[in-house]
Formats: C-alpha cells, structure tokens, sequence
C-alpha cells in the first residue's frame, strides 16, 4: 500500500449521464462519437449538447477508430497516476469521420512518428466497466 | 464590436499596489489582498469604507469557497453596493478593470477595488475531480497540466512553422534581466540566465523545458478604479486610463479539429486597436500574459506585431528592453516574477501601470505614454486557450 500511495494508478474516469454511451461503446471495443446531424460535424468530448446548434439534437455514432496523428509530445514530468509510465507520448489525434481525440500513443517509438501517420485505437482495460482508448500505428 | 465604451476615458486608475512574490509564505488570498489594500489606502489617503465596488478573481487556493465575495469583503471590512467574481482565469485581473468601469458609468458603484491574490504555492492546485472533461478525457490520459497542453501546442506550431528555440530563450533572458531589478519578483529568480540556461533546463513535455514556465507562487496585486471626474475632483493628477478593451471566451467552438496555433487573440486584438484607434506601431509598451515563452510569441503574431510564422525573427529583431524600442514585460513577467496563482493576470498589468505611473524604478521606459496588456485564461482540450484579451491603458 505504501508504494501505491508513492505511484497512485491512473485515474479510473467517472462517465457521466451524458458520456455514459461512449464509455459503454468502449466496453465493447467501439469508438463512439457524438454527431451533428444536418452537418455530420463530429465532436469529441462529449458535451450536453450539439454545439452545431446549442439544443440536445446530437446523435451516437460509432466511427472506424483509424485516424491520422496531427501532433505528439513526449511527456517527462507526469500527470498524477502516470509516473510509472514515464515517459509517455501523448499525441492528437484527427479522426477519419472528423473530430479530434488526444490519447496516449502506444507500440511505437517516438522517432518513428510522423506527421499524418496513421493510426487506430486500441484499448487499455482501467477498470471492469472502463476501457480507455489508446492510439496506435495503423500498418 | 468596434463600439468603444472608454474612447472618452470615462475612469481613471487612481492607485496600484503589489506585494512581493513567495514561494510558500504559508498566507491566504485574503492576507495579500489585505496587503494589497493597505498600500493603495496609503496612497490615495482613502478610508476602506471610501470603496463601494469590489472586484476579485477566483483563486485556486479558495476554489472549493462558494462564498469568496462574502468572505473577501468581510476579510477586508469593506461594504460594497457592487461585487464582481470572475473566473476566466489569467483574464480576469484586467477583465475586472472594464467590469468595474462598466459597473461606475452605469452608476452601481463610484469606487472599486480589483484584487487579485492566490496562495498556490501554499496550497498547490489540489486534485479535484472536476466535471466537463476534465477528470474523464484529460486526467484519465495523463494530459494533465499547461506544460503538457503546450507540449503538443508547440509542436503543433513546429510542424506548421518552425520552432525557434534560440528566439524563445531570448525572450526568457529578456525577461530575466526585468526581475534582477523586481523588488516584488520572486527570489529564487533573483539570478541571471543565459540563452543555453534555457536550452539546458529540464524537459516536462517536449519541446516544453522548465525554463519555458511559469512558476505558480503565492502573492498578490489590485488597484483602485473611479470615475475620471472623482478621481479630478480628489486632486490626483497621476492617473491611467483603460481606453480599449476586447475580451473573447472559447474561441470557435463549432470547429471538431481546430488549428490549434490559432487563438481568440486573431480576434482581440485587431478588434482591441479598431476601437482605440490605433496599430501595433502606436504601441509604446507591451505587457502580455506569459504563462509559457510560446504564448507571447503566438501573441505578438496574432495581434499583429508581425505575421504568422514571423515570431522567432520579430523576437529576434526587437530590442524589447526597457530602453528598447518595443519594451516588453519589463518586471520579469510571471515567467521570471513569479505567477501568484491565478492572481497571476495582475502581474503583467500592474507592471505596466507602474509604468505609466512612471515608478518603475531600474526599469523606467522613457516617454511611454500607453501599454497594451493582455490576458489568456484556462488550457482547455487541445483547442488552444480558453479566454484572451487585450486593453489599451493611457498614461495621464
């Protein structure tokens, strides 16, 4: 217990009502966004609203998961719950079907990252209930 | 928005007051601002119960006090007729200086006291677990703090423009050399650097290096703020005006993948010289908000001191010393004074209100007769900062 008070885990994310659908879709190994009908404009986070339009008209979609990386940075002072996994690459990620996800990268150095590589998710399991979406080189 | 409600300068800064930066002195944000008070109370003769309107700003070390105003003015004995809380972080010090003008025109108030204080390095930032993205999409990754969002910021910036670091490391002596002469600049900064300093310092999250960041402290700064006519009419002649201000919160919120080296700063601040009248060239000082080395430079290209991409040369280019031909940050900044916490905004401006109040002793800018200050508020999630703005003052 003394070295898990050190080295606290990552954090297990609490899903919200509004969330609750893309954790559930994770559980499942599904990506799963929020969509703009009328403009099909994505948007990750979830958010308590369509933000196309500011009302609850969003709908669910699950998208492929493949993605290009945009940009990364290679994390050496942690975040809390991270510091036995120093150092990390965090990288952000530009959806195929639109909307844009930061995640850890995962099964790749950092001098083979290039800009506009692609990738797709994969998924670490945080908790019974939560998966946590990585990213991937996608070869 | 080019509307201007200062154009005529319908209030006066009558009084400023700072204390010095600490790193853990132990003190409350109600401590400082008392401190705070007390300077300017000396200064103007004024009584506190002479202030009718109170501004402040949310602290991080009273984030969980849902009564801050109450316990603020009850701290501080004052009994306002107006009260502002503001919360879009490292804006709100000069964002509370058009709130508090709006609130004396419109005649809710006749004299306001804008305090910001924070006892960070006291209390650190706590772990709370926040709602709205927070705890489930940035904490549960890692990405967790600026240095990490800026991390990715500026390598965004490298890919799209080059990132010169020789440049950023020069900003950072510049700014060094302002807080050797800082009475109020944190101690443990009381100590030149050099440019390979800078590259040397620790890596957080590439390219970001310790010598990129601001340190959060304890520490606080305020000022007082009537009408030009009272502020006449008491016989003081030292006065700054705010005669422009453009504030923008959660720039382009429709966009799923934003260009992330864009900011609401593309939007202040040519609205900011529309309403004053002015262009970068008019400007005689410059005081922006400087939580990182990197968001001075975005904002010296997106409010128009040179082009995109130009930053690295225009840094490079420009004497930006006290005697330069562009001073900037002339106190150190937050990088090199010390970031009070989310006080910190106040840093930058009462910096340059010292100035135009010529008592910037070991750093005067001769002649100066305007600054622009900034703000910038809140790294959200990967959409680059929250809130920016940009004020115009004018010396008297």
């Amino acid at each position: 217990m003394a070295d898990e008070k050190q080295n606290p885990p990552p954090p297990v994310p609490t899903p919200t009502p509004v969330s609750q659908p893309m954790w559930d879709a994770a559980k499942d190994g599904k990506l799963a966004l929020q969509f703009d009908p009328a403009s099909g404009k994505a948007q990750f986070w979830p958010r308590p609203v369509n933000v196309q339009t500011g009302k609850a008209d969003y709908e669910w979609r699950e998208v492929s998961g493949k993605g290009t990386l945009s940009a990364w940075t290679k994390v050496h002072i942690p975040a809390f719950g991270f510091a036995d996994r120093v150092p990390y690459i965090l990288g952000a990620v530009d959806l195929a079907e639109g909307g844009r996800v930061v995640a850890q990268l995962v099964n790749v150095e950092e001098d083979a990252l290039t800009p506009g590589m692609a990738v797709k998710v994969s998924w670490e399991e945080r908790s019974d209930d939560i998966h946590v979406y990585q990213f991937e080189p996608d070869s | 928005m080019a509307d201007n409600f200062l154009r005529d300068k319908p209030v006066a800064i009558i009084a400023y007051g700072e204390v010095q930066n600490l790193r853990r002195s132990g003190k409350r944000p109600y401590e400082f601002a008392a401190e705070v008070m007390g300077q300017m109370l000396e200064k103007t003769g004024l009584k506190n119960s002479d202030i009718d309107g109170m501004a402040t700003h949310m602290p991080t070390a009273e984030a969980g006090n849902t009564f801050y105003t109450n316990t603020m003015a009850d701290n501080l004995g004052l009994q306002p007729r107006w009260t502002q809380l503001t919360d879009i972080g490292g804006c709100s010090p000069v964002g509370n200086i058009a709130r508090a003008a709006a609130a004396i025109i419109t005649g809710q108030c006749e004299m306001a006291i804008c305090l910001a204080s924070d006892s960070t390095g006291t209390t650190g930032i706590g772990h709370r677990r926040l709602g709205g993205y927070r705890q489930e999409f940035m904490e549960s990754i890692g990405f967790q703090g600026p240095p990490i969002a800026f991390g990715l910021l500026s390598h965004a910036y490298d890919l799209k423009y080059g990132l010169n670091l020789e440049a950023l490391g020069h900003l950072a002596v510049t700014q060094r050399n302002g807080a050797l002469v800082n009475d109020n600049a944190i101690e443990t900064f009381k100590k030149p650097i050099t440019v390979q300093d800078y590259l040397d310092s620790r890596v957080i999250a590439e390219p970001i290096r310790l010598l990129d960041c601001v340190m959060r402290c304890d520490g606080g700064n305020g000022l007082l703020i009537t009408s030009t006519e009272r502020a006449k009419a008491m016989g003081l002649e030292n006065l700054v005006y705010p005669t422009a201000y453009s504030e923008i919160t959660n720039f382009e919120p429709d966009d799923p993948n934003p260009d992330v080296t864009e900011t609401g700063f593309a939007t202040v601040g040519p609205d900011v010289f529309a309403k004053a009248g002015m262009s970068p060239d008019d400007v005689d000082m410059f005081h922006p908000y400087d939580d990182f080395l990197i968001a001075m430079m975005l904002q010296m290209e997106q409010i128009g001191f040179c082009g995109r991409g130009e930053g690295a040369d225009f840094i490079l280019g420009t004497d930006m010393s006290p005697t330069g031909t562009l001073p900037v940050n002339t106190g150190g900044g937050q990088i090199s004074a010390g970031q009070p916490g989310l006080g910190g905004g106040g840093v930058n401006l009462t910096e340059a209100i010292r100035q135009l109040m010529g008592e910037a002793t070991g750093r005067q800018v001769e002649n100066a007769k305007n600054a622009l200050v900034t703000g910038i508020g809140v790294i959200p999630y990967f959409r680059n900062w929250g809130s920016s703005n940009c004020m115009i003052l004018e010396g008297a």
